[in-house]
């Protein structure tokens, strides 16, 4: 509920704010925010920070880089109706319609009183799940309960169903669900296999299998104990992914294996695998999996794949360069940070004469599916110009230079094809790759036409 | 702040698909595009093409040209308009003789003229010559991905309901089941001859597969048929009154970024200034274009994201 002030906010400086004067705040904040935050809290917001004292434009700024913030996590977060198979780590608000299968109690310390908790597993047709309820909802084994307004969390790797304060239970009738009983619990509770190219951020409690592609064992500190973690990546015909395994398994480069338990964390919107000693690692003999060799040069991924997923560890993409971005070409440096300088200006470290002279593309990417902007840094730069970074260092000052070079870029790279190779993550902005690698395509045309002419005979 | 909208991709599409397309979904805010979806599902914003470039007239003046050209694909006519909303492209087309082999990147903009024809033009973005080795990848793509929305299209429409999930198990990209199921709604498929897109696909990838296409060989009567036909609407020719209509909402749009610019650091708010030219009856996209312009032209820049400032004030 919304707890309303009504006597007057006193600005600094002594004067008053009055409630035309937040309405009005009200509106042009919602304004910038648009749907998704509703009136009364940018209200709670915007009276909370003149409680603290703070002018208007100071609160109007404030406010919106509090809900701005938290509108885009309430975006990736909020759940809506799910089933088990679908929940994700930190989701909220999710709305589930399951049977419980098992519920035990247990009292725990929570701020220093001692409360009663209940635990146990639920299960609806597409998997099943521990959950905790952190009051009393009158669970009963067997019953089968529409949930409102439940939240996720990881444990450990597994994905735990809290039923907390706002949570809503409504008993429903016996008759639904029926086909599952409590007897059965080991087969809902199926490990999920999931191909490397549809790992996702926040997965759990899954089963994937692959080849190793490389393995390093590094030493980490973690929380003030050191620790081995063997890192690497792997793949199949999908795609592949970067693991960190926590526990020595003895993985070997080409070594095939099926991990079960393991989960998926993000970097950037990378998924990464993870595994530890609570995981089972079995080694495969035989296997229909691409050699080690096919897996590192790796299948060409379709950009609108990326939509749902994230990003991608090491990816091919093959796609036309349909426009340059500006910042491509001759660029200078700053020598304390490398960001690039404006008229020999640094955002951090001001006035700059003594620049570094870099040279880069930023091209957009488009594949028919999505596109991404394609970051080439200065060696791929200057193999696509054929020229030397000499050349260009010593022409820089030339009148007309730079410009010279752009539009040799964009000669050479503007609907040009190309597959390009390097990890895809995603920012504000969408899709992009630092490129590792980038050659031009060429297809036998011929061929394909006869291909896709078969497949229109067939329909 | 809300993210900024992701980029729109460039859909492959031949000119008799997007020539028959006559359904338009409107953006439902500010920051969502107007889209043209075609008979054959796909939900376009944006497209990538390439053709013959046959002819060209400017129907602007020669200070402010606005040029109106044709492409030519294997199955008919892009028509292309540029003028100074897009000055890259109108240098272009200024620069260019006909006839030549072009790739083009554009947006899609639509008109209904009085008695009810609806026809589709392109506002190009990117111009470039290509050779004949890169046009007949994109005719070979283009056939692909139309071969695989159809196949997308039969599958549902022997759904009912639409079951997308089902689709994505077949095999079908997310792009492709959106565009079908737009393209569900907005045609009545009883009326629709999906067989006749079939065959024209037929006769392209033959055609492809012989070499018919490649310009060495090319003869000159393939593409006369569509070099005689003219363009049958005038509707996209600007006269004088149209220029000044032009520079008109360049202004309007001017004046509201520096009204609703409230003197601080950030500016005026694009979604205001958006709302504000719609209240005096300007469009979303004239607006839009008109914004691009003036950065264009270094009358206004963007100092944060969202918002738009004038450089003089």
């Amino acid at each position: 509920m919304l707890i309303r002030v009504t006597e007057p906010y006193i600005r600094l400086g002594g004067k008053i704010i009055s409630e035309e004067q937040i309405a009005q705040l009200v509106d042009e904040i919602k304004q910038v925010l648009g749907e998704s935050v509703e009136e009364p809290v940018i209200e709670r917001e915007l009276r909370l920070f003149f409680s603290y004292g703070v002018g208007i434009s100071e609160a109007k700024r404030g406010v919106l880089k509090k809900l701005g913030d938290q509108q885009s996590k309430i975006l990736s977060g909020i759940g809506g109706d799910k089933n088990l198979l679908d929940v994700k780590d930190g989701e909220f608000s999710i709305n589930l319609k399951v049977k419980i299968m098992s519920v035990d109690t247990k009292t725990v310390t929570v701020d220093g009183e001692s409360k009663e908790i209940y635990y146990g597993i639920m299960a609806d047709e597409s998997a099943a799940l521990p959950f905790t309820a952190w009051q009393d909802f009158g669970l009963e084994k067997n019953s089968v309960l529409s949930i409102k307004s439940a939240y996720v969390k990881g444990f450990r790797g597994e994905l735990q169903i809290n039923l907390g304060n706002n949570t809503e239970v409504e008993n429903l009738k016996s008759g639904e669900l029926k086909n599952l009983t409590p007897e059965r619990l080991a087969e809902y509770q199926q490990q999920r296999e999931v191909e490397v190219g549809q790992l996702k951020p926040g997965m759990s409690n899954i089963t994937v299998i692959g080849r190793v592609i490389n393995v390093e064992a590094r030493e980490v500190t973690v929380k003030d104990t050191k620790k081995t973690v063997f890192s690497g990546s792997l793949g199949d015909s999908s795609g592949k992914v970067q693991f960190s395994a926590w526990h020595n398994f003895n993985l070997k480069p080409g070594d095939v294996i099926q991990i079960d338990k393991c989960y998926v964390k993000s970097w950037r919107g990378i998924p990464q695998l993870s595994f530890d000693e609570s995981s089972n690692v079995d080694f495969k003999e035989d296997t229909s999996l691409p050699s080690l060799e096919q897996i590192n040069t790796g299948a060409v991924r379709q950009l609108i794949d990326f939509e749902d997923l994230g990003g991608g560890f090491d990816t091919s993409i093959e796609g036309v360069v349909l426009e340059l971005r500006s910042g491509s070409g001759l660029i200078k440096r700053c020598p304390d940070c490398r960001r690039v300088l404006q008229d020999n200006q640094c955002m951090v470290h001001g006035a700059k004469t003594d620049g570094l002279i870099d040279i880069r593309v930023k091209a957009i990417v488009d594949d028919g599916t999505g596109s991404f902007m394609a970051v080439l840094g200065g060696a791929l730069t200057e193999e696509i110009l054929g020229i030397s970074s000499d050349e260009y260092r010593n022409n820089i000052d030339e009148p007309g230079y730079s410009d010279e070079i752009v539009t040799q870029l964009k000669d050479k790279m503007l609907t040009q094809r190309y597959r390009l190779r390097g990890n895809v993550t995603r920012d504000n902005f969408g899709l992009m790759m630092i490129v590792q690698e980038i050659s031009p395509i060429e297809t036998d045309i011929k061929l394909e036409t006869e291909k896709i002419l078969d497949e229109l005979r067939g329909i | 702040m809300a993210a900024r909208r992701k980029r729109e991709v460039a859909w492959r599409v031949f000119a008799f698909e997007l020539n028959s397309a006559t359904q338009v979904q409107a953006g439902n805010d500010a920051y969502e595009p107007n889209y043209i979806i075609t008979e054959a599902g796909a939900k376009i914003n944006r497209v990538f093409v390439t053709g013959i470039f046959t002819e060209k007239e400017n129907v602007g003046s020669e200070d402010d040209p606005l040029w109106r050209a044709r492409l030519i694909d294997p199955t008919g006519a892009f028509y292309i308009s540029a003028g100074r909303f897009q000055p890259d492209a109108a240098k272009t087309f200024s620069d260019l003789e006909p006839p030549q082999t072009l790739a083009l990147v554009g947006k899609i903009r639509t008109f209904t003229l009085d008695d009810g024809r609806f026809y589709v033009s392109i506002r190009p973005e990117m111009v470039k010559p290509i050779d004949t080795y890169a046009r007949n990848f994109w005719i070979f793509e283009s056939s692909k991905m139309l071969l695989h929305r159809l196949e997308c299209l039969r599958e549902a429409l022997k759904m009912d309901p639409l079951d997308e999930k089902n689709l994505l198990a077949l095999g079908y990209n997310k792009l492709e089941i959106t565009g079908v199921t737009a393209a569900l709604k907005a045609y009545n498929y009883n009326e629709v001859d999906l067989d006749r897109y079939e065959q024209q696909l037929n006769e392209i990838l033959v055609n492809l597969k012989d070499g018919i296409y490649d310009i060495e060989s090319l003869p000159t009567e393939i593409f006369s048929e569509h070099n005689q036909h003219k363009p049958e609407f005038e509707i996209d020719q600007p006269d004088d009154t149209q220029i000044a209509e032009m520079e008109a909402k360049e202004n309007l749009v001017r004046t509201l970024v520096d009204e609703l610019d409230s003197g601080d650091a950030k500016g005026a708010n694009y979604h205001q200034v958006l709302k504000a030219a719609e209240s005096k009856g300007m469009s979303r996209d004239d607006t839009e274009e008109c914004v691009n312009v003036l950065m264009t032209k270094g009358f206004i820049f963007e100092p944060t994201l969202g918002y738009l400032k004038s450089i003089e004030k």
